[in-house]
């Protein structure tokens, strides 16, 4: 009997223990998501009440009206490109899709810079397309070729959201279609596309925004077209004016977050009609089912076409980049030289191996507050009316910062941290926070997708055997997270790796990264150098995501399903 | 006629044949069975027949016509499929009239003829509903209706039960029975549920790796196996010496409890079902099973006699 009572008290301690472990746990996630995901904005939001609206927006008519234009533009362009590509790649053998899914990876872990690195090296003034093989000298730097670049670059993520669309559409719904006597060519078009209409619209905002949010490609090949983001990047660096530029961050965002409204409905309307759809490329990779049919007719050789350019221009693109890296100059005749590894070597080892190191941080930091968020979401969800409304509120909190332009969450960090009590600018610590909060939602996505497949008797059952709340979470979750895992810390730290808009106002001269130093050798016209950054840093952060992929991301072995 | 007829069907070969020298008939106006664990091919081969999965080898024939390398839309069967397969963003009455477009029927027509399936499977006032709309049972109704609704030679179902309820199945079989039965139509039901196959078909296709290894009457086979796998299918087999030294073999209900019998045990569990009690009788080594009506009420541990009523013989020994 004394025993028991013990044990009993034993157990009631443990109990409260746990429980306060778990809220202490909760609070701080929540009050890191407020810190730092919420702060900064509202920061950038006060400081553009210091800038007068009126007298900026009259100023920057037209750049305004250019960045509208060009996102329109490459909006259109690129979805039209992306569903072509996808609708061939579904309906075709498993290696055409790996070789696309392959080229698609490799665009969304290159550089946003590398389609405009390639573009000046064959179709800029010395180019070797237009200048060495066609005799042209003309000048590329414009609009067009900053539409055309952004079309191609963003086409790749694009493609990944429509194929997973179609893919997950029921083989069985494509079969019935074709019993009841439809040809693979009306298949398409009374039953694929209408059920792809809610994601081919989704992609098209997210373009829209992208090009609006990407100021990488104008300013190398825009030559004097300016977009907004362009704008934001000349008020702070060119003129130190905050409140200006403050005013436009406050603009981008406030169009952003429209967009993004009107991209969750169709999301959530393409969810209806097709269940789940990809959240990210790092899933799509293990897809091997064979393909319900194929495409065939009019339609299936346009797509045919579109798809092999794609290809080949993707190829074109990492040829251009490795020959640039290996040779002086640009030209046909130019000659091999290691020169620019050499001056990596030399000078680039330490910006890179910081760009590692902060990567990895983040990804760290993303991977762990994601998993948190996702678990106190899942909580709130099973809970109560407040619960439920707090979690609501901390998932909105999440996808601010993932939502906003680069550009604009780097101005709100600065406005953020740059006084006492917590003076963050000029260190590292503010770079690994701003790529770690800007990917948390996708992190936060990735585990919440797998929490709510798991049964929610689990927990349930581990409390009734005696495990604590905190024992529980520790010992039931997170061991079946893994795959997310891997996918938030992948995403997150190849995400980090590569991005530029959200560090560029934080990075100081002593902690510069990689691909600042890839900017501005793009900048100053070292065109082979930034080749060779580019493709060491590709070379990186495939490397890393290969080993967690073969780690993490092998399918568990399941049961076969009848025949 | 036969209106399907599978001759030799090939699906891969040596281990790894899914459909290895698969042979069968249905009737026009017969339903016909595939039953089957996971696995056995029995779904391949209603693919093979619809289309979807092109043979290696062997023929199939619809209506005495070499189907050859005929894609599913000019193949003149019609599927049901298990998960029913409705397009999520038609209407019901689009969901069936949808295949009638490439029949190169007028608009109206095609209305007309859906709504008068959809009375027919007794789906009116449900025509502009979406599939999420629809309960397991209805989405069922509206896959036959999208089927039938073709005049097709042939209808193919795929597990089309297995998504629904244990009471919701047999009242959906009980309907799939008499649609059969008013269209006069060659059915082909693939299903791994015997009691289903034996409650529904005219004929039951037995299939185990990749072949059809019994096919008859339901009361014949479950009477009469081939061999010992196509008897532990159907239903448990009790198996005993006889008094004359051979083997004896009796299924559940093929034995009665008798003071008199030729066999005697004891009995170590008795279970009891509801309508039946369920007996583990020890006959020296073995245990066998036996139901008993509730006329006689047995406990454990009570020795018993009985007598085997209908002794089951495999189809070749006859």
């Amino acid at each position: 009997m004394k025993t028991q009572d013990l044990t009993t008290r034993r157990a009631l301690i443990r109990h409260r223990g746990s429980t306060v472990a778990c809220v202490a746990i909760g609070a701080a996630t929540v009050g890191l998501v407020l810190l730092f995901s919420v702060d900064p904005i509202l920061s950038l939001l006060s400081k553009s009440i210091g800038g007068s609206f009126g007298r900026v927006l009259a100023n920057n008519q037209q750049i305004v009206w250019n960045s509208i234009a060009a996102g329109v533009a490459t909006a259109v362009i690129s979805t039209a490109l992306a569903l072509a590509i996808s609708l061939r790649v579904a309906f075709s053998s498993s290696k055409l899709r790996g070789v696309v899914l392959a080229l698609v990876f490799a665009s969304i872990i290159s550089p946003p810079f590398v389609s405009s690195l390639a573009y000046v090296e064959l179709f800029g003034r010395r180019g070797l397309i237009t200048h060495e093989l066609l005799g042209l000298s003309i000048s590329p730097y414009g609009p067009v070729g900053v539409v055309v670049m952004q079309s191609v670059f963003f086409c790749a993520i694009n493609v990944l959201l429509l194929l997973s669309t179609i893919r997950n559409i029921d083989p069985a719904v494509l079969d019935a279609a074709r019993d009841v006597g439809a040809s693979p060519s009306q298949v398409v078009r009374r039953v694929v596309l209408p059920l792809t209409w809610p994601s081919v619209g989704a992609c098209l905002l997210l373009t829209f925004i992208r090009s609006l949010a990407d100021y990488g490609t104008p300013i190398v090949i825009g030559g004097s077209f300016e977009t907004i983001s362009t704008a934001i990047y000349e008020q702070v660096v060119g003129y130190s004016d905050l409140a200006t530029s403050a005013v436009l961050g406050v603009l981008l965002c406030g169009i952003a977050i429209i967009v993004y409204a009107g991209y969750a409905v169709l999301i959530a309307r393409s969810r209806k009609r097709v269940a789940g759809t990809a959240t990210s490329a790092f899933e799509m990779l293990g897809d091997r089912r064979s393909a319900p049919m194929r495409l065939r007719g009019v339609l299936g050789i346009v797509c045919g076409i579109v798809c092999f350019a794609f290809i080949a221009f993707m190829i074109l693109q990492y040829v251009t980049i490795v020959r640039a890296s290996l040779t002086a100059g640009i030209s046909w005749k130019a000659s091999f030289t290691t020169a620019n590894y050499d001056h990596l070597v030399e000078y680039q080892a330490t910006p890179l191996a910081r760009s590692v190191g902060f990567a990895l941080l983040a990804a760290a930091v993303a991977t762990v507050l994601g998993f948190l968020c996702a678990y106190l979401q899942e909580q709130g969800r099973r809970g109560r009316g407040p619960a439920r409304k707090a979690q609501a509120l901390l998932g909105f909190a999440v996808t601010m910062p993932y939502m906003l332009p680069g550009t604009c969450l780097g101005l709100g960090y600065i406005l953020a941290f740059n006084a006492a009590p917590l003076k963050l600018t000029g260190t590292g610590v503010i770079i690994v926070l701003v790529l770690a909060f800007k990917e948390l939602a996708i992190s936060q996505q990735a585990f919440s997708n797998e929490i709510a497949q798991l049964d929610p008797h689990l927990e349930e059952a581990a409390r009734d055997v005696g495990a604590t709340k905190f024992a529980s979470a520790l010992r039931i979750a997170v061991p079946s997270v893994r795959r997310a895992a891997a996918v938030s810390f992948m995403n997150a730290f190849t995400s980090a790796m590569v991005a530029y808009g959200a560090v560029l106002f934080l990075i100081t001269p002593s902690n510069k990264t990689a691909i600042f130093e890839l900017f501005d050798a793009l900048s100053s016209g070292k065109y082979g150098q930034a080749a060779a950054t580019s493709v060491v840093i590709v070379a990186i952060t495939l490397a890393v995501d290969a080993v967690l992929g073969f780690l993490f991301l092998k399918r568990r072995r399941r049961a076969h399903g009848d025949d | 006629m036969a209106m399907i007829d599978l001759r030799d069907l090939q699906v891969g070969y040596g281990e790894g044949a899914v459909l290895d020298g698969f042979n069968l008939t249905v009737d026009k106006g017969e339903l016909v069975c595939l039953l089957g664990p996971s696995g056995c091919g029995k779904t391949t081969a209603l693919r093979a027949v619809g289309g979807y999965h092109l043979p290696d080898a062997g023929k199939v024939l619809i209506d005495g016509e070499d189907m050859g390398r005929r894609p599913p839309e000019l193949r003149p069967v019609a599927t049901v499929f298990q998960s029913y397969a409705l397009f999520p963003h038609m209407t019901v009455l689009d969901n069936v009239a949808f295949g009638l477009r490439f029949q190169g029927l007028a608009r109206a027509e095609r209305t007309e003829r859906a709504r008068v399936m959809l009375a027919t499977v007794g789906m009116e006032g449900r025509e502009n509903a979406y599939p999420a709309e629809l309960s397991g049972g209805q989405q069922q109704r509206v896959a036959v209706a999208r089927a039938l609704v073709l005049k097709p030679k042939a209808l193919l179902l795929d597990e089309p039960l297995s998504n629904l309820d244990a009471g919701l199945r047999v009242r959906m079989r009980e309907e799939i029975k008499a649609v059969q039965r008013r269209f006069d139509i060659a059915m082909l039901f693939v299903t791994h549920d015997q009691e289903e196959a034996m409650a529904i078909g005219d004929r039951i296709a037995l299939v185990h790796e990749g072949k059809v290894v019994q096919d008859g009457a339901p009361l014949d086979v479950y009477d009469h196996p081939r061999d010992a796998y196509c008897a532990r299918f159907l239903g448990t087999v009790n198996e005993l010496a006889a008094p004359d030294g051979s083997r004896v073999r009796f299924r559940k209900e093929g034995a009665s409890i008798a003071d008199d019998g030729a066999y005697a045990g004891t009995v170590s569990q008795a279970v009891f079902l509801g309508a039946q009690w369920e007996y583990f009788i020890d006959v020296d080594a073995q245990t066998v099973r036996i139901r008993t009506d509730r006329s006689r009420v047995l406990s454990e541990g009570e020795r018993v006699r009985f007598d085997i009523t209908r002794p089951l013989t495999w189809k070749e020994d006859d």
